[in-house]
């Protein structure tokens, strides 16, 4: 029983680290930073802790989650309610049935990958909350957007990495 | 062994379980999608409700993220500090010869109003709070603020900075409350051209520009001229600043906001009501005049 509980203790972390990372990617894309002019073009960071962890740890990180902190970053965006959740529900479906072509592969294969899959996120997100809204926001803010959540990719991912190492793979 | 023959006896039905699970995240995705667009309340008590439950966290978040700008800002403000206190006192010399006229006039407005038995204007309290979230992307412009229905938020009040008009109220929960920015695309605020008087809409577009619609077709607004609000509509107090005029582009007026979005922390939030027009707005607390 001891032996039992003991386990559990230890796997905590490395159950909970997907689930805990990407509610904090949801909070801080939300957080009143005052950088100047990165508020509007904000990238979706808990697009990228999806994706990343779709690829590495597919088990702890279960759909209704990802809907779930999809919903969270809504509420909390104001955004299209339920926009977010769909995108990331979709994106998540999508990279876990390709998944076997990034595991274990070289660093820029899951770039690339994240290279298709952001930006038809952000023309569907952009449509959705056009649909709701009743107008088309300017594609500019949308584009540079992208190109940051693009470029920010790769150190998000880095630091994911660190975290999925350092962390045992629950039985 | 029984626990294989269960699995070898559960894995069709695995792969049908995932699937209707994933339809249904979108079928449940999807109708709450056509409830918001169809201003379902029952969306907005869920987001409200969620915003509402995470508000402690946003709050204790809120703080570094200030902390980390006001460090950033004292950096700057550092190498300017010369430049800024010279600026700052030939400023006063000026302000102070502004007080002096506005003393007077006030006391001649007073007089005339005494006069003229004018009706008084109505009065507006307000409520301080902190902004705890923004809305982190390119599709919305809206930020949170602590304070809601607790603090005598209603829907529709105006929201405004010692610069000038943030916004306005668009949800309120118990404890906090969604302000829309002049700057974002569903905007639309009833003002006038101080110099002229001439009335239009301010509009936003989610730029950091806004466009003047409506505006009579004989009004030639100048650069620089004060975009003021109307009260149209007596919700939000008449002769707030909201912009300037800054040219005039494909027909439309182009307008600067006064506020500073990237140093935004603390707003008020007004309680105006015309009296008799609208009833009383508050609900709880008792908040300071503002005028």
């Amino acid at each position: 029983m001891v032996a039992g509980l003991e386990f559990r203790w230890r796997d905590g972390p490395a159950v909970l680290a997907p689930l805990l990372t990407t509610f904090t990617a949801v909070l801080v894309g939300t957080m009143p930073l005052g950088i100047p002019f990165v508020g509007p073009v904000m990238p979706p960071l808990c697009l990228m802790t999806v994706f990343f962890w779709t690829i590495h740890r597919p088990q702890q990180f279960p759909r209704v989650a990802t809907f779930g902190f999809g919903l969270v970053a809504d509420a909390l965006g104001g955004q299209a309610f339920g926009s977010t959740a769909l995108i990331l529900v979709v994106v998540q479906l999508l990279v876990s049935s390709q998944r076997r072509f990034f595991v274990g592969k070289h660093f820029a294969l899951t770039w690339w990958g994240f290279l298709l899959v952001a930006p038809a996120a952000a023309m569907v997100a952009w449509f959705l909350n056009a649909a709701v809204h009743g107008a088309f926001v300017p594609l500019g803010p949308v584009l540079v957007q992208l190109v940051l959540t693009l470029v920010l990719f790769p150190p998000v991912a880095w630091v994911l990495g660190l975290i999925d190492q350092a962390l045992p793979r629950p039985v | 062994m029984k626990d294989a023959q269960f699995r070898r006896f559960a894995l069709p039905f695995r792969g049908v379980v995932q699937r209707s699970a994933i339809g249904l995240l979108v079928l449940v995705a999807v109708t709450f999608m056509a409830l918001d667009q169809a201003g379902s309340p029952a969306v907005e008590s869920l987001r409200t409700r969620t915003v509402d439950t995470l508000q402690p966290l946003l709050e204790v978040l809120s703080h570094p993220a200030t902390f980390a700008r006001r460090g950033a800002d004292d950096i700057s403000r550092f190498f300017h500090v010369y430049a800024d206190n010279r600026r700052l006192r030939e400023e006063n010399t000026r302000l102070l010869a502004w007080q002096d006229v506005a003393r007077r006039l006030e006391k001649e407005n007073l007089n005339l109003r005494n006069l003229a038995t004018i009706a008084p204007e109505a009065r507006a309290a307000f409520t301080t709070a902190r902004i705890v979230a923004t809305s982190g992307g390119a599709f919305v412009r809206t930020v949170l603020v602590n304070a809601g229905r607790q603090d005598g938020v209603t829907k529709g009040q105006a929201v405004v900075a010692a610069e000038g008009l943030v916004g306005r109220v668009v949800e309120v929960g118990d404890r906090t409350a969604r302000v829309l920015l002049l700057t974002d695309l569903n905007s639309r605020i009833p003002v006038r051209l101080e110099s002229t008087r001439d009335s239009a809409i301010l509009a936003g577009d989610n730029s950091d520009r806004l466009r003047l619609n409506f505006l009579p077709a004989d009004a030639v607004p100048t650069q620089g001229d004060r975009v003021i609000t109307s009260g149209e509509g007596g919700q939000i107090p008449p002769g707030l600043p909201a912009g300037l005029v800054v040219g005039v582009e494909d027909g439309s007026v182009i307008v600067r906001p006064l506020v500073d979005w990237q140093r935004l922390e603390f707003v008020n939030v007004l309680d105006y009501a015309v009296p008799g027009v609208l009833p009383q707005t508050r609900e709880a607390g008792q908040p300071d005049t503002l005028w």
